[in-house]
């Protein structure tokens, strides 16, 4: 069985530091790689092959092998390293550190995907729009989790994702969903003030969004006076901020309301 | 929360796994407590600094430099630099979050001025001590870590007689949090340590500040130890802040004697001008440092004798591979028959049924005294 570009790839990285030679076969290996992987200025790669081709990457661990390799490179086959690397998506594996039990490495991880999920607007817009399902499940999982600075922590970036201009199809999206709201509500009574004040900043977009779904609809319908009387005795001490004051009593009429 | 969860080091990452048993100190506005604890599991003694996690989200800052502290610490390697075991966020209510580190049994070197030393200690003491976080200070100093936090709080002394330097939350990476010329701007908001804070750091001057602020720190950690007591204490804000924009130096107390050497080091340190003060590295060199020998002998003279907590197991707890008392031989049983039986180890009790119970961790060394006692 010949031997895949990939599997080439990785033999040659062995033998990086024996000359000239070595490094201008690695190189074109790396150029044949990108080639399938990326594509080049007219040429397009169809999805499934580069589809393939990332898979066959991740399974002989040759990101972490370019990585380790890295300094043996030439220039140009850095360059192209680089490339590489950067077209590989790492942007799922997050959350899984962002769980991970150590305070250290959590927050560095949860430090990463902010900076992924709001650094670039536009391109993340794009992203979470085609990416919705499966970033929101993923994303689901902070929410619930029992760590309460990754619960705090990504309710609080929930809430700014949603408000950002950017997210408007995205925001749509989420606030269509009655799982989301029910998730909202529960956490509104969370122990922690800090936490109920988060998802207060979630939850006012549900009931403010002027086109509501029929099942959110009968969600607030349903509770409507509930939600008036617990919205009356919620945070009064946070007589300061004016903003939030103004803020909930709209809340609280736009509830009243509902018909 | 899973109680049996450990860290990818093998520490357990649960509040479950751990017994506090004495709180030693406060630290960051009162909102952490210090703890000395020990581990269910092994016995092994921790200290354990417990800081409520409500505070510790309170604004973006503040968990930035906790974050900051925890992972520098992770990536510091240095016998003078505090090393945490595992940082984790317990599932209690109100959560914490929990830095597990190694035992020091008098708290930091604040405590000990507190309990041991309220008027000063002497000047050999004081030299080893700012000589072993001297060295802690070129190792940061090199990688363009800047401390910004060098006082007495800093400064913990381990059960091994090491002298680390802990508390990065101020610290500062002069190639990601500066200009880019290796200049730092930002000046840490904490109001308890603006005594420490050098000139430069306060008035947040426009060609910003850099390594040497922490060396000023030292100088005034040297005062601090002398005199026992804080510096420019009874001097209001304003005025403090005054004085040292000025470089007007607050010294030594008159009823203490000290070298000419320690006078030169402060006058060194305390420069209003940081172009002025020595680096880390030369100030490994400075005369002060003759009389520093034998750190640890030193530093075991001046420490208080406190007897190490004895731990005992409790009565439900799980025993693996020690058994609880030594299992009665059978009368019948000819104990001289069978010489190679006891002398080879075959039997697991043997050895390791000597041991007291109270001691766990550390039983590898001991196991072939156990043997020849009862050869005899």
């Amino acid at each position: 069985m010949p031997k895949s570009p990939v599997q080439k790839l990785v033999g040659l990285l062995e033998k990086l530091d024996s000359g000239k030679k070595a490094q201008d076969e690695f190189l074109k290996c790396l150029l044949e790689i990108k080639k399938s992987l990326i594509g080049g200025p007219d040429s397009k790669v169809p999805e499934e092959v580069s589809k393939q081709l990332a898979k066959d990457i991740n399974a002989n661990h040759v990101l972490y092998l370019l990585v380790l390799h890295m300094p043996s490179m030439d220039f140009e086959a850095k360059k192209v390293a680089v490339q590489i690397f950067n077209k590989m998506e790492l942007f799922y594996p997050f959350f899984q550190h962002v769980q991970k039990s150590e305070f250290d490495i959590a927050s560095d991880a949860f430090a990463s995907l902010k900076a992924l999920l709001t650094s670039h607007k536009i391109l993340c817009a794009e992203f979470l729009e085609k990416n919705y399902e499966k970033v929101f499940q993923h994303y689901q999982q902070l929410l619930e989790s029992e760590n309460y600075v990754t619960k705090r922590q990504s309710l609080k970036l929930l809430g700014e994702l949603l408000l950002d201009r950017a997210n408007f199809t995205v925001m749509t999206k989420y606030i269509s969903d009655p799982v989301n709201l029910k998730l909202m509500m529960n956490l509104l009574r969370n122990p922690s003030k800090n936490i109920q004040f988060e998802a207060f900043h979630v939850f006012k977009v549900f009931v403010a969004n002027p086109n509501k779904t029929q099942p959110i609809m009968d969600i607030l319908l349903k509770n409507k006076d509930k939600l008036v009387k617990f919205l009356a005795n919620f945070h009064n001490d946070r007589a300061e901020d004016e903003q939030f004051a103004e803020e909930k009593q709209y809340l609280v009429k736009q509830i009243k309301d509902l018909k | 929360m899973d109680p049996d969860m450990v860290s990818s080091t093998g520490w357990p990452t649960s509040s479950f796994a751990y017994q506090i048993n004495v709180v030693s100190g406060w630290d960051a506005y009162n909102a952490a407590r210090i703890c000395r604890a020990h581990v269910l599991a092994t016995n092994e003694l921790v200290t354990i600094r417990c800081l409520n996690a409500e505070v510790l989200t309170s604004s973006e800052q503040r968990l930035q430099d906790e974050v900051r502290a925890a992972v520098l610490s992770r990536q510091l390697a240095h016998p003078n630099i505090y090393q945490p075991f595992v940082h984790f966020v317990t599932a209690d209510d109100p959560a914490e979050l929990w830095t597990v580190g190694p035992y020091t049994p008098q708290g930091s070197l604040r405590d000990l001025l507190d309990t041991t030393f309220p008027n000063g200690c002497d000047e050999v003491l004081t030299a080893t001590v700012l000589h072993e976080v001297l060295q802690a200070l070129v190792h940061l100093h090199k990688l363009g870590i800047v401390h910004n936090r060098i006082n007495a709080e800093s400064v913990v002394i381990t059960e091994a007689l090491r002298v680390c330097i802990t508390n990065f939350q101020y610290s500062r990476d002069i190639h990601f949090d500066g200009d880019g010329s290796g200049k730092l701007f930002d000046c840490p908001t904490d109001h308890s340590i603006l005594p420490w804070l050098a000139p430069e750091v306060i008035s947040q001057a426009a060609h910003g500040y850099m390594t040497k602020a922490d060396i000023y720190g030292l100088g005034v950690l040297a005062l601090e130890m002398l005199n026992g007591d804080q510096p420019y204490a009874g001097l209001e804000l304003p005025q403090m802040l005054l004085y040292k924009i000025q470089g007007i130096k607050v010294g030594v107390a008159p009823t203490k004697n000290v070298s000419r050497h320690m006078k030169v080091f402060l006058s060194q340190c305390l420069n209003v001008d940081p172009d002025l003060r020595p680096s880390a590295s030369d100030l490994l060199r400075h005369p002060l440092f003759r009389q520093v020998r034998r750190v640890r002998a030193t530093v075991d003279r001046y420490m208080p004798r406190t007897t190490r907590p004895v731990i005992s197991i409790p009565e439900d707890a799980f025993h693996f591979g020690l058994p609880l008392e030594e299992p009665d031989l059978p009368d019948t049983f000819e104990r001289h028959a069978f010489p190679q039986l006891f002398q080879g180890g075959l039997t697991v009790y043997q050895g390791e049924s000597t041991h007291e119970h109270t001691c766990v961790c550390g039983s590898v060394g001991s196991g072939d005294q156990g043997t020849s006692g009862r050869e005899e």
